[in-house]
């Protein structure tokens, strides 16, 4: 039952919640991570020579859709909707691409003993990243069928 | 290889192909809609704009059909006004007629065939000043 003001109309409230902090936020360390080892610092010791493919792949899709996230969050409503969206939309999709190669990565090099923080990466950033990206297909598709 | 590997260089090669694919229609493909949104809203922001569309859709609907409504009484009513004063010159004709004649027959010295004179003066298709 909506809430009604005195003379019988609905109260809405529109509340600016389309921040996207955490989505923000790893969008800024995939792209600082992914360029910074592309661009020439050597790969974390950590990292053994059968997971160095996967690493690789990691920091170049991680700074791809990282930057490509980072730069649609910053311009704001410069980029029209439905671009800023397919922007998004791909950012996400390579972030996803490189949290799996990074659960490949780790598992590769700390088997089960890493279940954890393999669940923490799968949950948050792979499913969490293909969710939104689920988001804003719904949006384009949308978009396309009303204003076409 | 194992079934291992070969699921993750699957959802990788899915994954960065369609994201790829994504950001290059997003630099490269002109704009093929007509919208012009202006922001993204919450969910419940949504809901709200979209039940005010179709309110504001509604509305425009009715003001329309009561314009419509409104233009077919003005017509009746530019009809009606016409009839009435066809029928105030029609009954002026009568009351004069009648005025005539009744100074006729008051007259003592009207004759019968002068009366009959004046009623035949009209056309006997003609009745009351309208034709038949």
């Amino acid at each position: 039952m909506p809430s009604t003001a005195d003379d019988g109309r609905p109260v809405v409230v529109v509340v600016r919640s389309q921040r996207r902090p955490h989505e923000i936020m790893l969008m800024l360390f995939s792209a600082v991570y992914g360029v910074v080892f592309v661009a020439g610092l050597p790969l974390p010791e950590s990292l053994s020579a059968a997971a160095r493919v996967a690493a690789v792949g990691f920091f170049a899709l991680s700074g791809l859709g990282g930057l490509t996230g980072v730069i649609v969050a910053a311009a704001g409503r410069r980029f029209a909707v439905d671009r800023a969206i397919r922007l998004e939309l791909g950012a996400n999709l390579l972030v996803a691409a490189a949290g799996v190669l990074y659960v490949y990565a780790i598992l590769s090099l700390s088997g089960r003993a890493a279940w954890l923080v393999v669940l923490l990466i799968a949950c948050v950033w792979i499913t969490g990243s293909i969710w939104r990206a689920g988001q804003l297909l719904a949006d384009l598709r949308q978009i396309r069928k009303e204003a076409r | 290889m194992s079934s291992w590997t070969t699921a993750v260089i699957a959802a990788v090669t899915g994954l960065s192909g369609g994201g790829l694919v994504a950001i290059v229609q997003g630099l490269f493909q002109r704009r093929v809609t007509r919208a012009d949104a202006a922001d993204r809203l919450t969910d419940s922001a949504v809901e709200w704009a979209t039940a005010l569309k179709a309110d504001a859709d509604s509305a425009r609907r009715e003001a329309g059909e009561a314009y419509e409504a409104a233009r077919a009484a003005r017509r009746e009513l530019t009809e009606v006004h016409r009839q009435m004063a066809a029928l105030a010159d029609e009954v002026e004709i009568v009351t004069l007629r009648l005025r005539q004649w009744r100074t006729a027959i008051l007259d003592p010295q009207t004759t019968l065939e002068r009366l009959r004179a004046m009623v035949d003066a009209e056309p006997a298709h003609y009745l009351n000043g309208r034709q038949s």
